[in-house]
């Protein structure tokens, strides 16, 4: 095989198809041992299909799966040694804690000792020793979602599936669990493939970031990588909150060199985009991005503050932009820095913050 | 807990198959079958320990339900896995030659024997050639019982019986709308239930006089209208009837201690010649393994013979003459049977015989209920009995057999389905894609198709042939014609196709939705949180289904008569007018009704109890939540997620109700008038009384599930068309 | 505090209306049956005096001993058909589930050829009476050496149970959540594992009731089971009641007796298992 490295798990040209709807195609996915592969991607767009397929739950309709040196694509989950947690945690309701926790160690004739010391080192990691010997019904949400997860350690596999483990959970126990997650992966050392559509776990547990759209990678990296360089407005887009700002300008060429135009503001652009030809562009400014005017961000146009919201350590100030056609815009201030409704504010930004996309094709304009 | 109850249910297999199956082995046993019980059948036990004790031959005696005797019979001697020799009741002997069941029994009663049996006996053993067809046994008849500390003496005639004073009690009870115990007056007045050639008897001047006879003795009040037997004992134990009408198999389920006394029927004023009832001579016939096997023959001889006659007198009406003669001491009442039985009437061994009992009794019914009756009105309702008996005749058809007709039909059918769906694209693949699939239906398929779905094809070939079962003639849709076109006969009349479908989907719909109902409130009932005695109420409202719905079913039956019923006791006791429940269409189809419900409101309501299990809670408290009242709760919410669930059982159920003819069977039994009858119980009518028509019963068993599927495709075209 | 008060009021008034209408019920129930224990406990047969109530004028246990043999010392005899009933029945739910189980779960779960026709057909089977298909089904069962035999019965019981068995399981194997199994399968179980080892316990309710319903129709049943065994060793208890009835008369005392005796196992196994028929076993699988 071409590719030099031996990945944990990798995904090639996957295709698959419901009936005659496809939902996933042209995936290519490589996991390192030892990674932590996040997938993103609006809802329906593919994920849980393209992890269930890597579990071996759904099967391709072309395209194989391999792990390590071995094509896995016929093989059943049971074969591939990987754990799954689900979103509904899928705990099996006959089974006490402990005897959830043990099935699968049993289907595999572990012996008896060692499953008992496995349980108990799985349960003390997350705390669920005085749970095991509960029925799943006398569980509230977060101990299930342990539960689930413990399920899923005392395997030890070669990789763990997560389908949106946390979405049941309130936000603190979520901020919580998250923190656990990637320390419990640090610690185990297995490979991890998670499913999210909270970008907060996406770019905080991610080693890799793999956004999908309409069952198709649209970029794969780094998660600064795509929160900064996002290769499409709709990466751009889906990273972040609040949104990132796009306003249509121009991209113009004057004897004061180039420059950006929006209405009546003027940006200046940054190093990589020199070697473009004017044209019309769409401007991604994400909103902590832009700062009152300063001497590292100099002013570029005057906000119009219509209206803010105050969350404490940071303030959002939503606004139109002054001779842009009333353009929309939110900006990032200080929690110290006092705004009032009609306020005008001059804003500015550094200039190598500022990108460009194609207003046509939604693709960035610095590939 | 529950791996606790799944092993005592296999502890329970286990021991039950430890203790073995007890298939005989020996090698030169002679198997005899009976439908005796009690002292009877005690006698019969003696005696053959008795042979075996003197003989060293093993003999193996199984007593047979007499609901299961015949069909048993005939099946198993067919597979020759029958009996060698059983006792049954000689007006069978005409199908059971029709069919094959028995042989000669001449080396068991030899033409020397001839004086040693009572000669009416020995007259209905042999045929008109001469020939044995079984051994004379014992005879069976009706008699007058009086219970004699209400009648003194013997009554001279019928006519003063009921006229005599007893405290109130009835002079006579009889079942006066049985054909069996009518027909003595018949043959008093002269007639006879079947004529020559097969001709039907119950009609002109005898048949009329005997209705009117019947009418007058009911009428005058001094005889209980509508009594059957179960009601005819009752009141004869309570004191409540000084003189009945019954065999002596009554009188042995009679409580002992009752003061009776046993007569030959008294003779009748209104006739000439004395009342005389039915006879039956309990034969011991040889089924064809017997062929070659003389020690069969020995045993016959010795079970009849006048040794064996001392012991079985004791329990039964022996034929042996000289038993008689003797001067042992015999009970009193036996001797009376045999006085009557000999100047009884043995029954014709005419296949057509089994036919007159329905017409018949459906005459006498009609004219014992009309409320006037007139020459005009009781012509009509013979001349329609008459109509019946013929229109039930088996029709002659091309007689062409043709052999090896299902397994060509299934195989065609199987092909053709076959090449239909392999010409469809996908359909190899699929089929490759399936082997998984096919592990785990695989033995299911394979049981139903053989023991369920095989037997059934196996009935709906039965559908294009006619006549008797050994003797079927091919018939074509001859069957189907017949009863699409109502026999020739008015398509909305009684009995007629259409009419009975009518009244069998009102009984569907009206059971179902009864089963329903109330199914679904005792299980909301039950399932309500914090109630107490949960356990215990949902144990009980299970009790109908737990009793064997035979009994309960004659309870129902009791419990709607007329006189004596405890629904009309309670109608009397609100002071509403009692009601003669089986006399209409509409209060009989109500009892029954009545009677399906509660025995099958129990099975509904244990589906459901288990369907509420999986509605989540979560959900209905949402609903509670968002303000819903517990109607609307219930409507929106629970049901909704209910039906679902409920569907298989409801569908289920409402084919079961619509092939359930054993509660019609066994409470209104088609009263009046057949109207009641649903299609399944004229099926079952065709195949056991009506010239035992076995392709007509399933014809209509094959029209049935064409009703039934059609239905069926239909509604879900109907769903879809809404969905 | 008083509001309290006039709500606690208001349930009580409620709970005595769910008990009135329970009661009212269980007479419903009970009232016919009430007949058959008259006639079961009278010396002398039901009465004829139009009463309401019926009660035994003249109590006896006489009916009962004779019904169960003890009278004519047969009742080692009876013993062994009330073993026979038991051991058919129990077998017979046994088999039952054991061969519907799998098939409802490919019902439920799996796409196959066949599906729909197998599905439809099986409906079919129930359509159609079975006033003539007595003598093919004695044909087969004797070609397949299971006359004379409880094996016999027990096939034959099972194959007309499994029609109903096979909805019954499909509708509630449908119930249960494709996680489940799903999550099995990962843990390392094969598809036929996840079936045994989570599908079949989650399904217990089902699988109970299903399997009560399989031993009722077993236990009630007599036509066949007169038909198919040939030893009185052999018989199952509804046929020695049936001999009770004659054609011209009945023993209604130890029929009914008779009927009495086998309603109570029934009845206990009900009472004992009722829990485990009628509880709700998928709570806390799923979500929070
Ligand atoms: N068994 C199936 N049959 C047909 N279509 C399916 C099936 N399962 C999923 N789909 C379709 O495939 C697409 C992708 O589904 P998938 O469950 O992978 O989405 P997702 O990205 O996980 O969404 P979400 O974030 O909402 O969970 C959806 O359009 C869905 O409708
Ligand atoms: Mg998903």
């Amino acid at each position: 095989m071409p590719s030099g490295t031996v990945h944990c798990c990798e995904v090639r040209n996957l295709e698959k198809a419901f009936d005659q709807t496809v939902v996933l195609s042209n995936v290519n996915l490589a996991m390192p041992s030892g990674s932590f592969t996040v997938l993103v991607g609006a809802s329906g767009c593919g994920k849980s299909t393209l992890l269930r397929t890597v579990a071996g739950l759904e099967s391709p309709t072309s395209g194989s799966i391999w792990m390590g040196d071995r094509d896995v694509t016929a093989l059943p989950p049971k074969d591939r040694d990987i754990a799954m947690v689900f979103q509904s945690y899928a705990l099996y309701p006959h089974l006490s804690v402990r005897e959830n926790l043990a099935f699968g160690l049993k289907l595999r004739r572990t012996p008896e000792t060692e499953i008992a010391g496995r349980v108990a080192e799985a349960s003390a990691i997350l705390g669920l020793d005085a749970l095991l010997d509960r029925l799943p019904k006398q569980l509230s949400g977060g101990q299930r979602q342990r539960v689930a997860m413990g399920r899923a350690i005392v395997r030890r596999p070669r990789m763990f599936l997560f389908d949106e483990p946390l979405s049941n959970l309130d936000a603190a126990l979520r901020a919580e669990v998250r923190v656990d997650i990637r320390k419990l992966h640090d610690r185990m050392g297995g490979t991890t493939l998670y499913v999210t559509h909270d970008q907060v776990e996406a770019m905080t547990l991610a080693d890799t970031l793999c956004l999908l759209r309409a069952g198709q990678i649209e970029q794969m990296g780094p998660p600064l990588e795509l929160f900064d360089r996002p290769v499409s407005r709709y990466v751009a887009e889906f990273l972040g909150s609040p949104k990132i700002n796009c306003l249509d300008g121009q991209l113009v060429y004057t004897n004061a060199g180039p420059h950006i135009t929006i209405g009546s503001s003027t940006l200046s652009v940054p190093e990589r985009y020199r070697a473009l030809s004017p044209q019309s562009v769409v401007v991604g400014l994400r909103p902590h991005h832009l700062t009152p005017a300063s001497a590292e961000a100099p002013q570029f146009g005057t906000l119009l503050v219509t209206f803010y919201e105050a969350l404490g350590f940071e303030t959002y100030v939503h606004g139109t932009l002054q001779g842009a056609g009333d353009k929309a815009l939110v900006i990032r201030v200080d929690s110290n820095h006092r705004v009032a409704r009609g306020d005008a504010i001059a804003i500015g930004v550094r200039p190598e913050h500022t990108v460009l996309f194609d207003p046509k094709s939604g693709r960035a304009l610095d590939t | 807990m529950k791996a606790w109850l799944v092993s005592i249910l296999l502890v329970v297999v286990a021991f039950g198959f430890v203790l073995g199956d007890c298939r005989s082995t020996a090698a030169n046993r002679i198997v005899l079958w009976h439908a005796y019980r009690g002292a009877e059948e005690q006698a019969l036990l003696e005696l053959t320990a008795r042979y075996e004790a003197q003989t060293g031959t093993t003999v193996e005696v199984l007593a047979v339900p007499f609901l299961a005797y015949a069909s048993k019979l005939s099946s198993a001697i067919e597979r020759d896995q029958g009996p060698d020799v059983f006792i049954d009741a000689h007006e069978r002997l005409g199908s059971y030659r029709d069919d094959g069941l028995v042989v000669h029994a001449d080396a068991a009663f030899p033409k020397d024997d001839n004086e040693r049996y009572d000669a009416i006996a020995t007259k209905v053993a042999r045929d008109d050639e001469g020939v044995a067809w079984g051994v004379p046994f014992a005879l069976k008849g009706v008699a007058l019982i009086l219970n004699t500390s209400l009648v003194e003496g013997a009554p001279d005639s019928i006519e003063s019986l009921v006229k005599s004073r007893n405290d109130g009690a009835y002079p006579l009870a009889y079942e006066a709308e049985s054909a069996y115990v009518h027909a003595p007056w018949l043959h008093a007045f002269g007639g006879s239930m079947l004529g020559p050639n097969d001709a039907y008897g119950f009609t002109g001047e005898p048949a009329r006089k005997s209705v009117l006879f019947a009418r007058s003795l009911v009428s005058s009040g001094l005889v209980p209208a509508s009594a059957d037997g179960a009601l005819v004992k009752q009141l004869f134990e309570s004191g409540k009837a000084a003189a009945i009408i019954g065999g002596p198999g009554l009188v042995s389920e009679l409580p002992k201690g009752l003061p009776l006394r046993v007569m030959p029927l008294p003779r009748m004023h209104a006739a000439a010649s004395a009342p005389e009832p039915f006879l039956t001579v309990e034969l011991l016939f040889l089924a064809p393994r017997s062929v070659a096997r003389p020690e069969v023959s020995a045993f016959a001889r010795f079970l009849a013979s006048d040794e064996s006659a001392r012991t079985r007198v004791r329990a039964q009406v022996v034929a042996n003459a000289a038993t008689w003669k003797g001067a042992e001491a015999i009970a009193p009442h036996l001797r009376a049977f045999h006085d009557a039985a000999l100047a009884s009437r043995p029954m014709s061994t005419r296949t057509a015989m089994r036919a007159t009992w329905e017409p018949v009794e459906q005459a006498i019914r009609s004219a014992m209920r009309a409320p006037n009756i007139d020459t005009a009105s009781l012509d009509a309702i013979l001349v329609e009995s008459a109509r019946r008996f013929e229109s039930s005749k088996p029709k002659t058809t091309s007689a062409s057999k043709a052999r090896g007709f299902t397994a060509v039909a299934v195989t065609l059918f199987a092909a053709a389905l076959v090449a239909y769906r392999s010409s469809r694209p996908r359909f190899w693949s699929g089929l490759r894609a399936s082997a998984g699939a096919y592990a785990y239906v695989m033995h299911a398929a394979i049981a139903v198709f053989v023991l369920v779905v095989l037997p059934l094809i196996a009935g709906a070939v039965t559908s294009f042939f006619s006549g008797p079962r050994n003797h079927m003639t091919y018939a074509g849709i001859g069957n189907y014609v017949d009863i699409l076109t109502a026999r020739g006969g008015p398509l909305l009349g009684y009995g007629s196709f259409y009419r009975t479908l009518l009244v069998t989907i009102v009984w569907t719909i009206a059971n179902v939705t009864l089963h329903v109902t109330i199914g679904l409130a005792l299980a909301l009932l039950l399932s309500r949180p914090l109630l107490r005695l949960r356990g215990l109420y949902r144990t009980l409202l299970i009790v109908p289904w737990a009793v064997p719905s035979y009994v309960t079913a004659l309870a129902y039956k009791g419990m709607f008569h007329q006189q004596f019923g405890a629904v009309n006791a309670l109608l009397r006791k609100c002071g509403a007018e009692p009601v003669s429940w089986f006399s209409h269409f509409s209060t009989a189809f109500a009892a029954n009704v009545a009677t399906n419900v509660w025995l099958g409101f129990p099975f509904m309501m244990v589906v459901i109890l288990g369907a509420l299990t999986n509605v989540p809670k979560d959900v209905l408290e949402a609903a509670d939540v968002d303000g819903a009242t517990s109607w609307q709760r219930f409507r929106h919410v629970t049901l909704p997620l209910l039906l679902p669930q409920l569907a298989p059982a409801i569908v289920l159920g409402a084919v079961w109700t619509f092939n359930m003819f054993n509660v019609v069977f066994l409470v209104s039994g088609g009263e009046p008038d057949n109207q009641t009858d649903i299609l399944v119980s004229e099926a079952y009518r065709w195949a056991f009384t009506r010239h035992a028509q076995y392709g007509y019963a399933a014809a209509y068993a094959v029209l049935i599930f064409g009703i039934l599927w059609l239905t069926s495709r239909l509604s879900r075209r109907w769903q879809t068309e809404v969905a | 505090m008083a509001n309290g008060g006039r709500l606690n009021a208001r349930q009580n008034v409620k709970a005595l209306v769910v008990h009135a209408l329970l009661i009212g019920a269980v007479i419903y129930a009970l009232y016919p049956v009430l007949w058959v224990l008259t006639v079961a406990f009278s010396r002398d047969g039901l009465g004829t005096d139009g009463f309401v109530l019926p009660w035994p004028r003249h109590w006896t246990f006489a009916n009962f001993a004779i019904a169960t043999g003890a009278s004519t010392g047969k009742s080692a005899l009876f013993f062994r058909q009330l073993v026979n009933s038991l051991t058919v029945s129990a077998s017979t739910a046994l088999l039952s589930i054991a061969i519907a189980a799998p098939a409802a779960y490919a019902l439920a779960r799996m796409q196959f050829v066949g599906k729909r026709t197998g599905l439809s057909g099986l409906m079919l089977t129930q359509m159609f009476p079975t006033v003539a298909s007595a003598v093919p089904l004695y044909f087969i069962l004797s070609q397949l050496h299971l006359l004379d035999r409880r094996a016999g019965l027990v096939v034959a019981y099972s194959a007309t149970a499994l029609p109903f068995a096979i909805f019954q399981l499909k509708a509630a194997f449908e119930a249960i959540p494709v996680e489940l199994e799903e999550a099995a399968m990962v843990d390392g179980a094969t598809r036929f594992e996840a079936f045994v080892r989570v599908v079949l316990p989650v399904a217990r309710p089902a699988l109970a009731v299903t399997a009560l319903f399989a031993f009722m129709s077993a236990w009630n049943e007599f036509v066949l089971a007169a038909t198919l065994m040939s030893r009185e060793e052999a018989f199952t208890l509804p046929v020695v009641l049936q001999r009770f009835v004659g054609e011209h008369s009945a023993a209604w005392g130890p029929f009914a007796a008779g009927s009495i005796v086998v309603s109570i196992p029934v009845m206990a196994i009900f009472y004992i298992a009722q829990k485990q028929l009628l509880s709700g076993l998928t709570a806390g699988s799923v979500k929070g």
